[in-house]
């Protein structure tokens, strides 16, 4: 029953989505667990209209998917049927330097973004991970926090109008082309941030800034935790705006670990600064006196600890407080996560954020036998007492990335939204059938 | 326009509640509230209520919700496109008693104020710890925050900062039913950003009691100049090598000719007599980066025509220039008895083309157009001068708005800047969104107040609009 349903299903789909391409899932292109049995990869908005207007009428569940960079921060839908990919929507970008304004489609990759800019000093300067692989799109709809949102603020705040098709197959264009713009409501807020789950993003303008004359990354070696507290206090309280304050944890490593790093467990602070050339020579004559010690390493490109972090680690999870706590809280953490293997952690000290990498991925090529790691059971009961632990600092502890059993064990989202009755409704305003992620964000929705 | 008197029994009860000072009757004490900037209509409410917490304010709209009665909300009434015209409307729900801080934490950059704060009074409150809360609407010695963050307020400083929602964290809105929910902008909630779509929504989705604001670092550096132009295509074009050029000024305003003779008349800044244009440029930043950035804004400004550049080094000039600038609209009185200020935006580079639009339809019209900018960010406000007791002439300036208004949507741009639609502007709305769209809209509007009685008629275009609303007829006397 179930089979003759799925495959009536099937043919539905390739009758109403004649043209799209279409193909079989990848082994590795999974979400929160799940493989969806086919892909379809629409070139443009009429195609990607009729694949939102088949799934509609049929009834299924598709997951928009970008990059697929983010493809496990959430909940695993209800039903997936299909798998809509967005990287054909790229085309042409459309940039206006003079303006400081970029359109573009949806599916193009930030790394694409900044490529097309180049030439006119221009930049979107966000740096999310994976930034080759991930698209606009799903980069707005994730509204993933960077390190350098620092100086620059999330990617909503980068959008200044978009296109795209509701889960009612309507074609929203909202927003506008101009820096300034408040006729009528603002849908672009109600979108980004999403994830997908009302409307499928089909183009973007976003704001652009020009390029820096100069930009360096500096790198320092803290004596510990308390450390980086004052460091934090002391760069805020200065007149310096560092684009970039990270703080990179690492530990839980035996002993004989194999970094030849000797200082690897004590916390390393990354900053990133941009200006004129003078205005970087004065920042760096300050930083020396501010944080009483020169950097151990210094560099013009912008690190890549995030992307690390990304790839390296079998279970991620981001806690969220207030940025005054995220340090207390990262210190907590690593009490409790260290007694189980290595573990690494990345406070954004502005946003407050703090990116938890733990269960090491094993090296693909090494021939010793797979540390045997957390069994999912385990992962679940660390993520009960991270999330118990989290009440005392007013923070919450939400699941990035996990190996599949663990979806089934536990709420990717730490608690309910605020207003949840009223994102429901929404729900059923946007997507009416329920076609799109069903049940992916927090309390179901 | 009036509205037809409430059932005594709802008026004691609110009476009682709110007491004397939280309900106010009577003509004397309600034509304040009759209009708010936007003063081509007027109306007045049957009742103003001013609950002091949100707990009143919750229980009066609760109230007002039972009764079917609608109600619109309003700060301290400076919007300058109508969204708090009470147009057939029984009550106003005023915001002027909430007035506390309810948290400073200057460790976590953010401060909650109630909805009744000044927004000046918000960096007063931590400039002493090098911070400041960065959108500063020409109006913001009186405007409040919870009328900011209703019309996602900007500011000459958006250029660099951004406006209301870029430094919103959170909020408290009473809903139309009178339920109370806090709403976070914090990540990884796992549901929609509700805070984010409240702003800018001009009182029509709920009542904003609180806000939760995020502080900025107070620049260690700032420079003010003054770029004098023969006229408003060369400064346009100025503003334009400036953006290309590669710096993003902290602000870049213009004032044309007519402003200025206004502006001088009333401060007695120094603008030389013959100056066709002038721009305001202001960078902030770190001191060792100011002057290389100064020598090329002059560089950039003399290349497009500039007859003079000055610095305002000392604090006191930079403070009348300022004040030239935000008060410029209170001075133009000097020059009109009356005029309306536009509000529409265009790419920042089609300033030019603007401009020269903006000069046909003045002479189409027979009117007289100031121009006032944010140059820097592309948002315009034309003054149209006239006399409201000719009522020949009132039509023609709103003709001519419409026409500008349109001329910005062809040019690429927005009908409304920082003023919202209100219901000035519900007209334009077709024009600037697809039908879907505005279903969109609509459908955002029902969830959050689905019997339409929190400010209605506002925003999207209704078929219950009166006429007397959609066109606005003039006024006798005043």
């Amino acid at each position: 029953m179930q089979e003759s349903q799925s495959g009536a299903r099937g043919a539905a789909l390739a009758a109403g989505t004649e043209g799209v391409p279409s193909r079989d899932a990848r082994p590795d292109e999974t979400l929160s667990g799940l493989t969806a049995p086919t892909v379809l990869s629409p070139r443009d908005q009429q195609e990607l209209l009729s694949c939102v207007n088949t799934a509609r009428s049929e009834g299924l569940a598709l997951v928009v998917t970008g990059g697929g960079t983010a493809m496990d921060a959430a909940n695993p839908p209800r039903a997936l049927d299909l798998l809509l990919s967005t990287r054909g929507l790229g085309g042409r970008v459309d940039a206006r330097p003079n303006d400081m304004v970029v359109t573009i489609g949806a599916g193009a990759t930030l790394t694409e973004l900044n490529r097309a800019l180049a030439a006119s000093g221009q930049r979107l300067p966000l740096d999310p991970p994976l930034a080759g692989q991930a698209t606009l799109g799903g980069l707005v709809a994730a509204d993933t926090t960077c390190s350098s949102s620092a100086g620059f603020g999330c990617f909503r705040d980068m959008v200044l109008g978009l296109n795209a098709i509701d889960g009612s197959g309507r074609e929203l264009t909202v927003g506008g082309q101009v820096v300034k713009n408040v006729a009528g409501y603002d849908l672009v807020r109600l979108l980004a941030g999403s994830k997908g789950s009302l409307a499928i993003i089909t183009q973007l303008t976003l704001r652009t800034f020009p390029r820096p004359v100069a930009a360096l990354t500096l790198q320092y070696r803290l004596a510990d935790t308390a450390a980086a507290v004052a460091a934090r206090a002391s760069l805020l309280d200065s007149e310096l705006s560092p684009v970039m304050m990270d703080l990179l944890q690492d530990g839980g490593k035996d002993s004989s670990g194999s970094s030849p790093d000797n200082d690897h467990e004590r916390p390393l602070l990354l900053l990133r600064i941009e200006g004129g050339n003078s205005e970087l020579d004065y920042q760096q004559a300050r930083l020396r006196e501010l944080l009483g010690c020169a950097p151990f390493a210094r560099s013009d490109n912008p690190p890549d600890h995030h992307d690390t972090l990304h790839q390296d680690w079998l279970l991620r999870l981001r806690a969220i407080s207030m940025p005054g706590q995220a340090l207390a809280f990262a210190d907590r953490v690593a009490t409790l996560v260290k007694a189980g293997g290595s573990y690494q952690l990345l406070t954004h000290l502005c946003s407050g954020e703090t990116v938890i990498g733990l269960e090491p991925r094993p090296p693909v090529a090494a021939g010793q036998a797979p540390t045997s790691g957390r069994s999912p059971g385990e992962m679940a009961a660390l993520l009960a007492e991270l999330r118990q632990a989290a009440f005392d600092y007013k923070a919450r502890v939400v699941v990035e990335q996990a190996p599949a059993e663990l979806y089934e064990l536990v709420d990717c989202w730490h608690g309910r939204p605020a207003g949840l009755g009223l994102m429901r409704q929404l729900k059923k305003r946007f997507d009416p059938v329920g076609i799109l992620s069903p049940g992916r964000l927090a309390g179901g929705l | 326009m009036s509205n037809p008197p409430l059932d005594a029994g709802l008026v004691t009860r609110l009476r009682r509640m709110l007491g004397e000072e939280g309900l106010l009757t009577g003509e004397a004490a309600l034509r304040v509230y009759e209009c708010d900037g936007y003063t081509l209509e007027k109306a007045r409410p049957s009742l103003v209520l001013l609950p002091a917490t949100t707990q009143e304010m919750s229980r009066s709209v609760e109230l007002l919700h039972k009764a079917g009665i609608a109600f619109v909300p309003r700060g301290a009434g400076t919007g300058v496109s109508g969204g708090c015209l009470p147009a057939d409307i029984p009550v106003m729900i005023g915001t002027s008693r909430m007035q506390r801080i309810r948290r400073v934490d200057i460790d976590n950059r953010r401060v909650e104020v109630e909805a009744g704060v000044v927004n000046l009074d918000v960096t007063r409150l931590v400039e002493s710890d090098g911070l400041h809360y960065a959108p500063d609407p020409s109006s913001q010695a009186a405007c409040t925050i919870g009328g900011n963050v209703a019309e996602n307020s900007g500011g000459p400083h958006t250029l660099k900062y951004g406006v209301t929602v870029n430094h919103l964290l959170g909020l408290e809105l009473v809903l139309p039913d009178g339920e109370v929910l806090q709403l976070s902008r914090e990540a990884g909630s796992g549901g929609f950003d509700l805070a984010g779509v409240v702003t800018g929504s001009e009182g029509t989705l709920g009542i904003i009691t609180s806000a939760t604001l995020a502080l900025v670092k107070t620049p260690q550096a700032v420079a003010t100049m003054l770029a004098v132009f023969p006229g408003v295509l060369e400064a346009s074009r100025a503003v334009s090598a400036i953006i290309a050029a590669g710096l993003v000024p902290a602000a870049l305003e213009m004032m044309d000719a007519l402003v200025i003779e206004a502006v001088e008349a009333a401060y007695g800044f120094g603008f030389p007599a013959d100056a066709g244009a002038v721009l305001i440029i202001e960078l902030d930043g770190l001191a060792a980066a100011l002057d290389e950035q100064c020598v090329q804004v002059t560089e950039a400004c003399n290349e497009q025509g500039a007859s003079e550049i000055r610095r305002a080094d000392d604090p006191r000039e930079r403070a009348l220039l300022w004040k030239s600038r935000k008060r410029a609209f209170g001075a133009m009185g000097r020059l009109s008895p009356s005029y309306c200020t536009q509000d529409g935006v265009v790419p920042r580079s089609a300033l030019p083309q603007i401009v020269e639009r903006i000069g046909e339809i003045g002479r189409r019209y027979k009117l007289r157009i100031a121009n006032i900018m944010h140059a820097g960010d592309g948002n315009i406000h034309p003054l149209l001068l006239y006399d409201e007791n000719d009522p020949e002439e009132v039509a023609r300036v709103l003709d001519a708005g419409r026409d500008i208004l349109l001329a910005c949507l062809e040019l690429g741009g927005s009908v409304t800047g920082e003023h919202g639609i209100g219901i000035e502007k519900t007209e334009l709305m077709p024009a600037s969104f697809g039908p879907a769209t505005l279903a969109a809209m609509a459908d955002l509007r029902e969830v959050f107040n689905p019997r339409a009685l929190c400010n209605p008629h506002k925003i999207l275009p209704s078929d219950r609009h009166c006429v007397e609303v959609t066109r606005p007829r003039p006024r006798g006397g005043g």
